[in-house]
């Protein structure tokens, strides 16, 4: 019978933001974990407080409104309760510490929960006032009954270190106002639920405080003692805003959640234990990191094509580093061999303290096919059935990881007359569009960019093979040249590519060599 | 004594009289036929081959038909050549200039890394390296690297007066006067040195030096043809 039925588990975490300073206290190198600890900057406030603070003694984090808001287990001992006003709470226990409560951290928190439970649970809604709720109906299939489900997701939160309460029940708000109330029950009857919610005071049914004070003064005390009332009647006294609320809580209207969705982007940071000067030390760190991006592009069947690499260092600095793959990769050791020869040309300006790895680019992952066959290529087919270390883009993303983007390019042709502006670089390894037309006859293989003035001394010595080669250029755009072109030998015996401006016939210039 | 020789054959400090004939394992025609006669057959494969010379005398042109012979489906990497490379003359060999890379690396260091690197990958058939220095150790990685991508490397360094003698598969000078070229083999795998040949500047460059054209040079073009 509970199979049909559409249950709801809400968590309830008290105290985040206390429970974090205790577990800061407990791992202070709670370096490595950076799985769960992704976000530190923000909490760099938490952690300097932490450093002063004595956790043994009385502790309380302080709202805006100056309540206390949360309270270690000796500032209860001394008296202290949850609502207490600032005035009364420093009479009771004069060594009180206070922290100010930081909304936005608990939030973060309670984010991070929701990540990492979403590996155990589909549908996860944040809550307002630090909570989550769990669909639970369509997981039990999955984790062969409800128990075993709980155990799974109860491990989890006690890894994770937070104070919880819980409960389940058939409607999201039936189970948010049990699980404040701390019933901490996981069960699916709905009649323990309905029995256990009518006993609800109703100071805890969340009612707005003018609403509470009517209901107060009609004598009704407990939720139970509302829903006896009919509907209509109640409506008809109190409003809208109390037909709203009870058709959450009979369940006849859906409530409106809004499920988290994973970042379907990879960041992840890794603090390093002591503070690292050379580039090649933080090959073991980054091991780590790539490992990380492996899991993740594996999952998603995915190869990365562009990571950057945040080196944050001291006083806020960072250095950023671009590594690319033009083949696309995903396993850690061919991102390390990458990143490794672009350290190396890395001078690191200051220790670098926290490792960032973020994907910036990535893409379906393909079939790379190898030759099935390989052995010894004859004489006769050379290139056929090579044995291939490295392909051709595996390969040009190592040369650019080590010598630099700019360095690596392949020779292109542009659809112009002039030699030195038809023959360009265009990025390396990519098909470029054929141009029509004939090739010239006579080209050498290098080409002098600008053409160099040739004094009349070396013209003497000249000798001249062939010519003239005319080329009329930029006619159509009032900047015409008129060019003869010849080959000749100088006195070294080198071949070179000339040619001479027939504005001024006398001067020789040299374009190319022939090599 | 006798044990004694047998251990020094096997570490192959002994020059046999007998290993001078075909001593390597595949050649590769040059297109000429003078030179592929010096060379026993043509330049040796999947190896280091040295070229030297003063630049801009037909050292490119003379491997031109070996290059062609490597088939267009893999690399070609130019290490620091010595200016632009031109992309017409790539597509007058019928080159796919996708399939051209330059490096540039200014150090020598990352540029002898680079020649090893693209030599054992295995997806690179030929690589130009530029390159003034190499010692012994540098030079067998080299080798080693390009028996195992069978790759061929071409080193293309100025004539220098004074050189350390190293163990190349083949190294040339390549000298030019003013019939053609004057090639000599400085080194050679378990072969004779010394050997000279001279290649007509016509067989270099067929397509712009014709045989009869070479008697009638002249030192100035004619002017009248200026307007």
């Amino acid at each position: 019978m509970s199979e049909r039925m559409e249950f709801w588990l809400y968590l309830y975490f008290p105290q985040l933001q206390l429970d974090q300073l205790y577990l800061l206290q407990q791992q202070p190198a709670a370096a490595t974990k950076s799985s769960i600890s992704q976000s530190k900057n923000s909490l760099c406030g938490a952690d300097k407080n932490a450093v002063r603070l004595i956790l043994t003694q009385p502790l309380a984090i302080v709202g805006a409104d100056h309540q206390l808001l949360q309270l270690n287990s000796e500032a209860k001992k001394a008296g202290l309760t949850l609502g207490m006003g600032l005035a009364s709470a420093a009479a009771l226990c004069h060594q009180l510490q206070l922290v100010p409560h930081q909304a936005e951290q608990e939030q973060q928190q309670l984010q991070q929960l929701a990540q990492l439970l979403y590996q155990y649970c589909a549908d996860i809604a944040l809550q307002p006032n630090c909570g989550l709720v769990l669909k639970l109906s369509p997981m039990l299939a999955l984790y062969g009954g409800a128990l075993q489900f709980w155990q799974q997701l109860q491990q989890v939160l006690q890894q994770s270190g937070y104070q919880y309460h819980f409960a389940t029940a058939q409607q999201p708000l039936v189970a948010r106002l049990l699980a404040q109330q701390g019933w901490d029950q996981f069960v699916l009857h709905s009649d323990k639920i309905q029995q256990q919610l009518k006993a609800l005071p109703l100071r805890y049914a969340e009612l707005p405080d003018k609403l509470q004070e009517q209901l107060q003064r009609l004598g009704l005390t407990q939720l139970g003692d509302l829903v006896k009332i009919p509907q209509a009647e109640l409506v008809r006294r109190f409003g809208v805003d109390m037909l709203q609320y009870l058709q959450q809580l009979t369940g006849a209207k859906p409530a409106l959640l809004q499920f988290i969705q994973p970042a379907e982007q990879f960041e992840q940071q890794l603090e390093l234990l002591y503070e690292m000067e050379r580039s090649d030390q933080l090959l073991g760190p980054l091991q780590h990191l790539f490992g990380l991006l492996q899991l993740y592009l594996q999952k998603r069947d995915q190869l990365a094509y562009q990571l950057e690499l945040c080196l944050v260092q001291r006083q806020d600095q960072q250095q950023q580093l671009q590594l690319h793959s033009a083949q696309g990769e995903y396993q850690s050791k061919d991102w390390l061999k990458i990143s490794e020869l672009q350290l190396e040309r890395t001078t690191l300006k200051k220790p670098v303290i926290l490792l960032k790895l973020i994907l910036k680019r990535a893409g379906p992952r393909y079939a790379q096919y190898k030759p099935l066959f390989v052995g010894h290529a004859g004489a006769g087919n050379l290139g056929s059935g090579k044995e291939q270390l490295y392909s051709a883009l595996q390969l040009l993303s190592l040369l650019q990881a080590r010598l630099g983007k700019d360095q690596v390019k392949s020779p292109c042709l542009d659809n112009d007359l002039l030699p030195e502006q038809a023959n360009s670089y265009a990025a390396a390894l990519e098909p470029q569009a054929a141009i029509e037309g004939n090739l010239a006859a006579v080209r050498p293989a290098f080409l002098v960019d600008p053409p160099l003035a040739l004094d009349p001394e070396q013209q003497q010595q000249l000798q001249l093979y062939y010519g003239p080669e005319r080329l009329s250029s930029g006619w159509w755009q009032q900047q015409s040249q008129h060019r003869d072109y010849y080959v000749g030998q100088n006195a070294q015996g080198q071949w070179l590519w000339l040619f001479r401006d027939l504005q001024q016939p006398e001067q020789l210039y040299l374009q190319g060599y022939f090599s | 004594m006798n044990a004694l020789l047998q251990q020094l054959q096997n570490r192959q400090l002994i020059w046999q009289a007998s290993q001078t004939e075909a001593p390597y394992e595949h050649c590769q025609s040059t297109g000429f036929a003078a030179l592929d006669k010096l060379l026993g057959g043509g330049w040796p494969q999947h190896t280091v081959i040295e070229l030297q010379s003063h630049g801009a005398c037909a050292e490119v042109q003379l491997i031109d038909k070996a290059l062609d012979g490597s088939g267009s489906e893999l690399l070609q990497i130019w290490i620091n050549p010595p200016a632009k490379l031109c992309a017409e003359y790539l597509l007058q060999q019928q080159r796919p200039l996708h399939q051209v890379l330059q490096l540039q690396a200014p150090r020598s260091a990352d540029a002898l890394w680079a020649a090893e690197l693209c030599l054992k990958s295995g997806s690179c058939a030929d690589v130009l390296l530029w390159q003034h220095q190499l010692n012994l150790t540098q030079l067998k990685r080299l080798q080693l690297a390009a028996a195992q991508g069978q790759s061929q490397l071409y080193l293309f360094r100025p004539a220098l007066a004074e050189q350390q003698l190293l163990p190349w598969a083949l190294s040339l000078q390549l000298l030019p006067v003013s019939a053609g070229l004057q090639i000599r083999i400085l080194k050679r795998k378990g072969g004779w040195q010394q050997q000279e040949l001279l290649l007509p500047w016509a067989e270099l460059y067929p397509h712009f030096i014709k045989p009869q054209l070479q008697q009638q040079q002249y030192s100035n073009p004619p002017l009248s043809r200026v307007s």
